[in-house]
């Protein structure tokens, strides 16, 4: 259920008034079947729905106490205290399940009831056993169950209008919807939602200067087979884009597994945010596998995702052997250090041009650059690590960096186009320029043109700070976001052997992980030691693709149609 | 919605927080951390259920004179206090009839208001005076009519009152006329809700009859129950086969579902009141309509057929 907005005073004063109702009025009353109902516990019981299981429980406890300690005081203090704890905090577990549903809500709430009645019988009967006679406990719990369900309905509805009297009053419009949604006003105009943690991973449209990884855009692959792949295609091309920026978006293809054929696909990288998305392992591998959004919010798909050696991003443990080449699983890219940041699969750009028979050899090739240790993060990605630039035509790769012709031509190292991250200490305003920023409000200077960035989303309303490429030059950007960002690989990619980057000092809390949510130890020792988050800051080479992963400004939804 | 680890660990605290409360509970009745606990809150929400209930304000009041007289003006001087708080006439005609019972058994009083009734389970009601009105633990609650409970917990303004409806509530009670003893169990919520006390008697050679009034028996040293106090009339016997001693369902005199102005024996009596304080039977012999009673072999005596015209047999 939406969080209505409730102020923080709303829940104490509700409970009082509601206690003293109780113990006042309701607890008096005679009525056919010998229960009163409790309207304490059917408001404890909504406020958790309306404010989560947290303070639903502390609210919960707090109501309980009140009413084991106010003067007719049962013979055990804590008893409903224990009791509306676990109403509160099963309701407000519950609350998911209601959504915006006034049915489901309702029902949600009276489970939680009726269960909390049942339970306080049963406390009763265990713990005062001499004073409370099974008899009456069997005589009295159903018509107090009944009464509390009758309660139900109007203390929702009663609750819900406080909320929006009181949002109404104090700022002055209704901040939110009202729990229920059925008497919302301003339901129909609010954009519609995202089921949460439904994730999404949709297109973006094309714009102008959109970089193309390690190719000069669509059309152009020099290695691409004319008419069998997406990069033949001349249409505008668009680009896996996560969605709409909701915690745990933009893991999708939920829906479409096996993209269309026709279109090529970007990928776009951004700072980290809470809720970007990872681009699941059946990204574009069209083998049925299906993105299961109940796992991971915002890791890889399928099977565990686990950076090993010499991946990008990865955890570059190197007590462990690097993965055997035909292993499917090991081309894998994970940018970024929070939960939900962006990750690639281990097929990434293995997509549909495989064939569905073949294993799909995936692939991720950092081509041209001569650096040994790049040679080594490429070599233990791609089967074809040895070869020069391209295996076979028909497989395509993700490349970064290196423009197609001088990877192929196989150039002296000097002229080969890098993946450079490389801090020019040098020059320390070029420096500062370079660190690739995700900002609002960055001056643009002639040499800080926008273009060449993947735009789109939130970008429209910034700028990189670093962008003084030329225009056309596709480029890998690392944007060094809020936050996090995500980064490619380990500090193999320096491109000078003996110049440390340096690690920005004010990101010293954020440390990357691996896994979902928690910190690990693995990511720890990584981050402290190999580091691939600080390499983020470093500016990336001249010819690189810009990759962004951002959220999509206005209310679309994300799928991809 | 998944569990954050900050709400497992918040539920996990609040729960261990709950159990270790009625932990304390068992561990000593007399707890004083508990107690004052148990003072705070009542401190606290009793000032608002004072307020909250239709009659605030406590008073006491002597029955210690004997004389109608007296009483009357006592009477009148209470009303006059309570003008200004909205004394109801219900609720004078309740303090009234407290006092004269008081008067008649010779109890010291002191009145007050229901101001809360009890949640749960149990049968229990808020007085809106506490021990600053002298009021202590286990002591008799009375009003005009007869027994109403005893005081279980007294806070400094408030006071808990155990309902003798409650089925825990158990009473020893006399028989009017012949002082025998039994006790008397309250009905609790139970499915027939009659409301009918359960009456027992001690002795196997005990008999009952409908229409037999009773009395509380004294308890020691008079707590919770000082002697003399009507409890209800005996409506039906419990014929039960094999049964040792006689039982009986005995209605109340007092209403327990609408409880006014009650009052709290603060000191009983010189001496044993006996049976002065139950209302007079208004014809003592043509109550009784029906005699199904073990008794029957011997009922038809002649001099009791003339006073008991109902009999059928």
């Amino acid at each position: 259920m939406r969080r209505a907005w409730l102020g923080p005073w709303l829940a104490p004063v509700l409970i009082l008034v509601a206690l003293i109702v109780q113990l006042t009025v309701l607890n008096g009353l005679r009525l056919p079947g010998g229960g009163v109902p409790d309207l304490v516990l059917v408001l404890v019981a909504v406020l958790a729905m309306t404010e989560g299981p947290l303070r639903g429980m502390i609210i919960g406890f707090a109501a309980g106490l009140c009413l084991d300690l106010a003067p007719p005081a049962s013979a055990l203090i804590g008893q409903y205290a224990l009791v509306f704890c676990l109403a509160g905090w099963a309701s407000g577990r519950l609350s998911g399940f209601a959504g915006r549903s006034a049915v489901r809500a309702v029902a949600s709430v009276a489970v939680v009831v009726a269960a909390a009645e049942a339970l306080a019988a049963g406390l009763s009967l265990v713990l005062e056993h001499a004073q409370v006679p099974v008899a009456e406990v069997r005589h009295v719990l159903p018509a107090s169950i009944v009464y509390d369900l009758v309660l139900c309905p109007f203390v929702l509805y009663l609750v819900a209008l406080a909320s929006a009297l009181l949002a109404q009053g104090v700022a002055g419009s209704v901040r939110q919807g009202l729990l229920l949604g059925a008497f919302v006003p301003e339901r129909a105009t609010r954009p519609k939602q995202h089921r949460v943690r439904q994730p999404r991973l949709a297109e973006a449209a094309a714009r102008g200067h959109d970089g193309w990884l390690g190719s000069g855009g669509p059309g152009r692959h020099p290695g691409a087979q004319p008419g069998t792949g997406p990069r033949a295609s001349t249409k505008a091309a668009s680009r896996l884009r996560p969605g709409n920026g909701v915690a745990g978006s933009a893991s999708g293809l939920a829906r479409h597994p096996v993209r269309p054929a026709g279109t090529s696909t970007r990928f776009r990288m951004s700072g980290g945010r809470r809720g970007d998305g990872a681009i699941g392992s059946p990204v574009g591998t069209g083998l049925g596998q299906v993105w299961q959004p109940s796992r991971h919010p915002g890791m890889l798909a399928g099977r565990a995702f686990r950076p090993q050696h010499g991946d990008l991003g990865g955890s570059a443990a190197r007590t462990r052997p690097a993965i055997p080449m035909q292993s499917r699983r090991q081309a894998a890219v994970r940018f970024g250090a929070h939960r939900g940041d962006a990750s690639f699969g281990r097929s990434l750009g293995s997509s549909w041009l495989a064939t569905p028979g073949r294993a799909a050899a995936p692939r991720l090739r950092l081509a041209g650059s001569r650096s040994p240790a790049l040679r080594q993060a490429a070599s233990g990605m791609s089967p074809a690590g040895g070869q020069s630039a391209y295996g076979s035509g028909s497989i395509p790769r993700l490349r970064m960096g290196a423009s197609r012709p001088a990877a192929t031509r196989g150039r002296p190292a000097a002229s080969v186009p890098r993946l450079n991250f490389k801090t020019s200490q040098a020059s320390p305003s070029r420096r500062q320029a370079a660190a690739p920023k995700f900002r609002r409000r960055t001056r643009v200077g002639p040499s800080t043109v926008a273009f060449g960035l993947v735009s789109g989303g939130t970008l429209d309303q910034s700028t990189f700070r670093t962008v003084r490429r030329q225009l056309g030059t596709p480029r890998l950007r690392l944007a060094h976001g809020r936050r996090s960002t995500g980064t490619l690989g380990t500090g193999t990619f320096a491109a000078r052997p003996g110049k440390v980057l340096r690690r920005p000092a004010q990101r010293l809390r954020k440390q990357p992980r691996f896994g979902y949510g928690r910190r690990s130890l693995l990511s720890r020792l990584t981050a402290t030691r190999l580091g691939g988050r600080w390499l983020g800051r470093a500016q990336v080479g001249r010819r690189s693709g810009v990759y962004l992963l951002g959220r999509r400004p206005g209310g679309q939804t994300g799928d991809q149609e | 919605m998944r569990d954050t680890r900050r709400t497992r660990v918040v539920l996990f605290v609040l729960l261990v927080a709950a159990l270790a409360l009625i932990a304390l509970n068992y561990s000593d009745g007399n707890n004083s951390a508990l107690r004052a606990v148990r003072n705070a809150g009542g401190d606290i929400f009793g000032g608002a259920e004072n307020a909250a209930g239709s009659v605030a304000g406590f008073f006491s009041g002597s029955g210690s004179s004997a004389q109608v007289k007296g009483l009357q003006e006592q009477v009148d001087k209470l009303r006059a206090e309570l003008s200004a708080e909205q004394l109801s006439k219900s609720d004078y005609a309740q303090l009234r009839r407290l006092l004269l019972l008081a008067g008649a058994a010779q109890y010291r009083i002191v009145a007050a208001s229901v101001v809360a009734v009890g949640a749960g389970y149990q049968q229990t009601v808020t007085l809106d005076a506490g021990s600053d009105a002298g009021i202590r633990a286990d002591e008799t609650v009375i009003n005009g009519q007869g027994l109403v409970g005893e005081v279980t917990s007294v806070t400094a303004s408030t006071s808990t009152v155990l309902l003798a409806s409650d089925p825990s509530e158990v009473v020893g009670a006399a028989v009017a006329p012949s002082g025998q003893l039994g006790w008397v169990s309250g009905p609790g919520k139970t499915a027939d809700s009659s409301g009918l006390m359960h009456l027992e008697m001690l002795s196997s050679a005990a008999t009952l009859k409908p229409g037999d009034q009773l009395v509380t028996s004294a308890s020691v040293n008079d707590r919770p129950f000082v002697p003399g106090v009507p409890i209800g009339t005996v409506t039906r016997l419990i014929v039960q086969n094999g049964a040792l001693t006689e039982s009986a369902l005995v209605r109340p005199f007092v209403d327990f579902s609408s409880l006014g102005v009650v009052g709290v024996v603060i000191q009983p009596p010189a001496r044993n009141p006996r049976f002065a304080a139950l209302p007079p039977l208004p014809h003592p012999g043509p109550t009784v309509t029906v005699t199904v009673t073990p008794r029957a072999s011997r009922s038809p005596a002649p001099g009791s057929a003339g006073t008991t015209p109902g009999t059928g047999g």
